[in-house]
This record gives structure tokens, C-alpha cells and sequence, in this order.
């Protein structure tokens, strides 16, 4: 196993959605308020008191655990692409003053053959990370608790081998190790400074002293003893929220916010190895109303970029009915996802350009504006075609019919210059909408039209044009 | 004396020179019918450019005239839009004609602004072809056209049903579809790279 840790530092003002250098999120345990994050050239740790004492336009801000925990579960479906199985930890403080641990690890041994080296990875993954934007350490090692140890620690190593992985920690200080202060303490007193101490001591004597939860937490480091935890899997179905910070009745300052979660859902798809087929968007509007639209697409994809041009050509057709305050992204239907691969040929749609360009313009024009004719088996003209959006084949009809059908009969004034014999055409006294008409080609006024003469009414129509 | 010669052979091998008996080196796709494409440069559709038909009336066989275009193209399953027809394409005629519909989208945007914009995103999409039905076309949105059918390497066909004169425009080539005693007969108003103003009939 070659288990590589990421320590979000930042993650409790990130899931705050703060950027500001003066905002710090604090932790609060009785009546002591510190800082879990840096702020201004104070540390994190430092009691809120002091800290204001230095720097009196800081702005605190209770942390959300709540929402922690969500941002740390949308980067475990991220890093999913990166290998599995995929844990991850929110490392509460032991004592106060200390900082909470936002911890994910990934089993990268098997894709280090799929990317290459552990440059390609790593080269990827600061690329992703730089993208969200999103503060990171990471070290790589044999064992999750030490990999955790290394990426807290802010020492990018990368360790392969259980002797290596012996040898760095026998030289990580007591101090680091994620343990109430009182028991460090009590290590440094009896002079263990080192972890290498604390490894040649009798195991039986240290486990009596220290308690026994101790000396597995030591075995799990170096990898002697197992380190169960629970899996992180995408979940079967894609919902993600977004509060918007004020309400926003524009659609371009929209395209922000949408355009995470694409991406979200994006990764989402990778993750679970599908493609898209169809979106739905609701906004909450003020008194809990709801508007909501669909989007469909012309096959399975996971492009974020894709996703984000058609929301916004259906954004931008109409004007929001009302500021919105909240957006959910739904994942509606999802299918095997089409591999794009290139046509030899380029005859058919290269890169899927033209598919893409249908979909925007259904999204502008609506889905109703875009469709494919085919032919149905029917003996009336106007129900003798389709719209498909997939066409079967159906029998060959041998008869000459006009190219353009008219979309509703057009009557005539008088009768046209009939020269040929009729062609009747009946039926549909099953469905309501009986015909009985017979039919001509006539030359009529410099055009060559498709008349016929319903023998119910005995009254003239123009149904078609040779055009 | 020969250095003039060869002064003279330089310039007849200019590309920007053009000269009045001799084709232009055009790419275009046979439209189908064998009169009317003997009459084109190139044989045929010109590729990569707009092409505009102009008729007085429906019915004339405005329509016939690129079905030909449209079948092959269809059938070598290059895409095709239909944007803003007048009338629905009637599915069982247009597979007689050997058009595979299944590549064949029909696009009914409401305003002519959308149909001019839909037009010129399928062209830059490599469409094989892209028909648009649109009477009132200004100058400014046949260049237009004609940039996104440059782009795309694809055919533009612009139908305008028009009465009596037909203004002037920028297409590559214009043709006049009538119907003259039963038959159906185009007339070449304008095209790049040949003499215009000859009629033949087609089927």
C-alpha cells in the first residue's frame, strides 16, 4: 500500500467561503476562544483575546463543522480519480488550542502505472488543486497515520519501503503526534523525545504506562498493526446545493457559482465512471418559490465546460423570474459514458462539434425547436411522419410524394385544374380524426402542388408542394 | 525579347491574376443535375461558401434543386440542418429522394436573429450543409454566413422567395429557380469565376 495523505489547513474558512486576509475562523470549547486558522501573521492556536489584542480589525467567525465536512467529502469525490480506496478524517482537537485536521488519503500504488511516474500524478494533482483554488500539503507513505503525520507537518516526502518509513519516523519528535498535551508532556518528562524512543522501549512496559490505545496508534504508524477505516464511494446519485451569499438577480454573476458545480459534477462523473445525458437546475426563489429547468444532452458526456455552455445559452433565453437565492444541480439521468474517439474518416461529427452545437441551440430555442422527421406507417399524409429523435427504419413507400407537407391544409377558393386520376387516401376512423380525400398533382399558377378534395365536405385543400 | 516572355509567363502564373476564358481553380460539390452543373465553375455547390437560391414563389422546384446535394451528403453521414422551413419536411418524400434522415435536424427558432445565429454556429460546427429559408437577408449576415461556411468548410444554402428584382448580394453563387411550362428551369444570376446569366432546365 502507498498511501498519499492531503492536509487542508484552510478547509474551515474555504468551507466558510472566506477569502479575506482579516476573517479567521475560531473553535470554542468552554469559555476559550482561539484561532484555527492563520490570519494577518497570527498563528493558529492563538487565543481569540490575544490575538484581537494584535490585530483589532480581525474578524472572527465560529467555525461550521457542518460544512466542513461537506467540502471535505466533495474533494474525497475529486481525488477519486486518483486511485481508491479513498478515507477521510475530520481530526478534532485534543486539548484546547489545538487545531482541527482536515485529512484525505488515497491509495495511489496501482495508478502509478496509469499515470506514469509520481511526477505525472503529482503534476496533475497541483494542477487540480491550484484550479479549485484549494490550500494543500501532502506526503506520501506505506502507512495512512504516517502519511497524515508528514502532510500535517507540511514535509512533502515521499516514502516507498517500510525500512525508509522506519528511519523518518524514528526521527519525528514526541511533540507532533496527534496526543493530548498531558501525555506528550509526560513522554518529554521521563525523556523520550523521539519517536525512534518511544519505538525501543518493551512494548509490554509501554502499553502498561501509556495505555494500550497508544501502542497500536505506534504499530499503525509503522505499519505493524492494520488501520481499518471507512471507504469513501461517490454516492448513486448527484445533488449539490449552493447558498448564494445575497440574492442575485442577474444571470452572468450566476455563472460563478454554476460553474463549481459543473466541475463538482464533473468529477462526480469521472468518479463514478458515467457520462451525463440529462441536468436539472432548480432555483429558490424569496417565499420558498422553486423554478427549475432540464437540460438534455444529444449524448453521455462528463464535460464540465459543456455542462456550463448549455446553462448558460438556457439562462440567457430567458430573464430570471425572480432574484434567486439558492442553486441545485441534479444529475436527472446518467448513462455509460460515449469515449470520444476520433473518426478516422472525420466524415461523421468530428469531437462532437455539431452535437454540441445542437444542444446549445436547443437550449436557446427550447427542445421542442429542434428535431429529426421520420416516417411513420400511416395512410394519412399528416400523420405519416414523426419527429424521432432516433429513426427506424420503416417500409419504403413507392408512390411520389411532395417534398414539403404543408402544417395545416391551406383550403382553396375554387376547384384547381384536376388533369390526372385520383389517389384516395382513408383512414383514422379509429382514432377520431376520420379522413376520406382523394388526391392530385396540379400545375397551378406556376407552382406544382399537392391538392385534394375532401369528399366528406367536398371542399378543396392545398396539402403539399413539389418544391 | 525573352526576358519579356518570361515577364509575361510570371504573371499568367499569378494566382491573383485572373483571367476571363479560364475557370478558377474552384472546390464545389456536383449539385446533381448535369445541365446545371456543366454551367458552374467547379461543377457544382461551391464548398466553404454561401450559396443563395432565389425563387418567386413555393412549389417551383426550389427544393428538387439540392435534393441531390442533400442525399449525398447524408448518406456519406455528414450533418445536415433545415433551419426555419416554411412548410414540414415531409419525411416519406424525403427518403424517396435518398436522404438518410436520420442526419437531418430541423431547427424552428421564432426570430429571424435566432435563425441567422443558429445558422452560423452549425456552419462553424462543420455541418455537411446548412439550409436556411430567410427572405429578408441583409448584406452584414451573408458575410456572416460566409465567414462561418469558410470556417466550418461547410455549404450554406440560403432560400429567398423573392418577387420581381432580387437585390444584390454577396453569395458565391446565385441561381433563379422558375417554373416555365411544366418544367422547372434555373437560371445562374451570379457565380464566382465564370460568366453568369445562363438558363438551363432540370428535372
Amino acid at each position: 500500500m502507498l498511501w498519499l495523505c492531503l492536509y487542508f489547513p484552510r478547509l474551515p474558512a474555504e468551507a466558510l467561503g472566506l477569502d479575506d486576509p482579516l476573517a479567521v475562523v475560531t473553535e470554542q470549547r468552554g469559555a476559550s476562544r482561539w484561532l484555527i486558522t492563520d490570519a494577518a501573521g497570527i498563528a493558529a492556536g492563538t487565543p481569540l483575546a490575544t490575538a484581537l489584542s494584535l490585530q483589532p480589525q480581525l474578524r472572527a467567525q465560529a467555525r461550521h463543522v457542518k460544512a466542513e465536512r461537506a467540502a471535505l467529502l466533495r474533494l474525497a469525490h475529486w481525488i477519486y480519480r486518483y486511485g481508491s480506496p479513498v478515507h477521510s478524517e475530520l481530526r478534532e482537537a485534543a486539548d484546547v488550542g489545538g487545531i482541527p485536521q482536515a485529512l484525505l488519503w488515497v491509495e495511489i500504488a496501482a495508478s502509478l502505472r496509469l499515470f506514469g511516474s509520481y511526477a505525472a500524478l503529482h503534476a496533475q494533482l497541483c494542477a487540480d488543486l491550484e484550479a479549485f483554488p484549494q490550500a494543500a500539503s501532502l506526503a506520501v507513505a506505506p502507512t495512512r497515520a504516517a502519511a497524515a503525520l508528514f502532510a500535517v507537518a507540511g514535509e512533502p516526502l515521499r516514502i516507498r519501503g517500510d525500512a525508509a518509513l522506519q528511519r523518518h519516523l524514528a526521527a519525528v519528535p514526541v511533540a507532533r503526534l496527534p496526543w493530548p498535551q498531558a501525555q506528550r508532556q509526560a513522554l518529554h518528562g521521563v525523556g523520550l523525545r523521539r519517536l525512534g524512543d518511544l519505538y525501543a522501549l518493551p512494548r509490554a512496559a509501554f502499553a502498561r504506562r501509556f495505555g494500550a490505545a497508544r501502542l497500536r496508534e505506534l504499530d499503525q504508524l509503522c505499519g505493524r498493526a492494520p488501520e481499518p477505516a471507512e471507504v469513501i464511494v461517490p454516492p448513486p446519485h448527484f445533488q449539490r446545493r449552493f447558498e448564494l451569499a445575497a440574492e442575485v438577480d442577474h444571470v452572468e454573476a450566476l455563472l460563478f457559482p454554476l460553474r463549481r458545480l459543473a466541475i463538482e459534477l464533473q468529477h462526480w462523473l469521472r468518479a463514478r465512471d458515467v457520462g451525463l445525458r440529462e441536468l436539472r437546475l432548480v432555483c429558490t426563489h424569496a417565499q420558498r418559490r422553486r423554478s427549475s429547468f432540464t437540460l438534455r444532452f444529444g449524448d453521455a458526456h462528463r464535460d464540465g465546460q459543456r455542462m456550463l455552455a448549455a446553462l448558460r445559452e438556457r439562462l440567457g433565453r430567458e430573464p430570471l423570474s425572480a432574484p434567486v437565492r439558492t442553486l441545485e444541480l441534479h444529475a436527472d439521468e446518467i448513462a455509460a459514458a460515449d469515449v470520444p474517439q476520433g473518426d478516422l474518416f472525420a466524415a461523421a461529427d468530428t469531437g462532437g462539434e455539431w452535437t454540441r452545437a445542437l444542444e446549445r441551440i436547443a437550449a436557446r430555442l427550447g427542445e421542442t425547436a429542434v428535431w429529426t422527421p421520420a416516417p411513420h406507417a400511416d395512410h394519412r399524409p399528416e400523420y405519416a411522419m414523426r419527429r424521432a429523435s432516433d429513426v427506424h427504419d420503416a417500409a419504403d413507400d413507392a408512390r411520389e410524394r411532395p417534398l414539403w407537407l404543408l402544417k395545416k391544409p391551406l383550403a382553396l377558393p375554387q376547384a384547381p385544374p384536376v388533369t390526372a386520376l385520383p389517389e384516395r387516401l382513408e383512414g383514422g376512423w379509429w382514432g377520431g380524426a376520420d379522413a376520406r380525400r382523394d388526391y392530385f398533382a396540379v400545375d397551378w399558377r406556376g407552382a406544382r402542388l399537392w391538392v385534394y378534395r375532401d369528399l366528406k365536405t367536398e371542399a378543396w385543400f392545398v396539402h403539399g408542394l413539389w418544391a | 525579347m525573352s526576358a519579356r516572355a518570361d515577364t509575361l509567363q510570371t504573371l499568367l502564373r499569378d494566382a491573383r491574376l485572373w483571367q476571363g476564358d479560364r475557370q478558377a481553380p474552384l472546390r464545389a460539390e456536383a449539385t446533381g443535375h448535369a445541365r446545371l452543373d456543366a454551367l458552374l465553375p467547379g461543377g457544382g455547390w461551391p464548398c466553404a461558401a454561401l450559396s443563395e437560391i432565389v425563387y418567386a414563389r413555393p412549389g417551383v422546384g426550389e427544393l428538387r434543386l439540392a435534393m441531390p446535394l442533400v442525399a449525398r451528403l447524408t448518406q456519406a453521414r455528414r450533418k445536415l440542418a433545415l433551419i426555419a422551413p416554411p412548410h414540414l419536411p415531409y419525411a416519406p418524400a424525403w427518403r424517396r429522394h435518398g436522404v438518410a434522415l436520420a442526419q437531418l435536424s430541423i431547427i424552428e427558432p421564432k426570430t429571424e436573429q435566432d435563425a441567422l445565429w443558429a445558422a452560423e454556429a452549425l456552419l462553424r460546427a462543420r455541418a455537411g450543409a446548412v439550409l436556411l429559408w430567410q427572405d429578408a437577408i441583409d448584406t452584414t449576415a451573408q458575410r456572416r454566413l460566409q465567414l462561418a461556411a469558410e470556417t466550418g468548410d461547410s455549404i450554406a444554402l440560403v432560400y429567398r422567395c423573392l418577387s420581381g428584382h432580387a437585390p444584390n448580394s454577396v453569395a458565391a453563387l446565385r441561381l433563379r429557380v422558375e417554373r416555365v411550362g411544366g418544367d422547372s428551369c434555373v437560371e445562374v444570376l451570379k457565380c464566382r469565376g465564370a460568366r453568369p446569366l445562363q438558363t438551363c432546365a432540370f428535372a
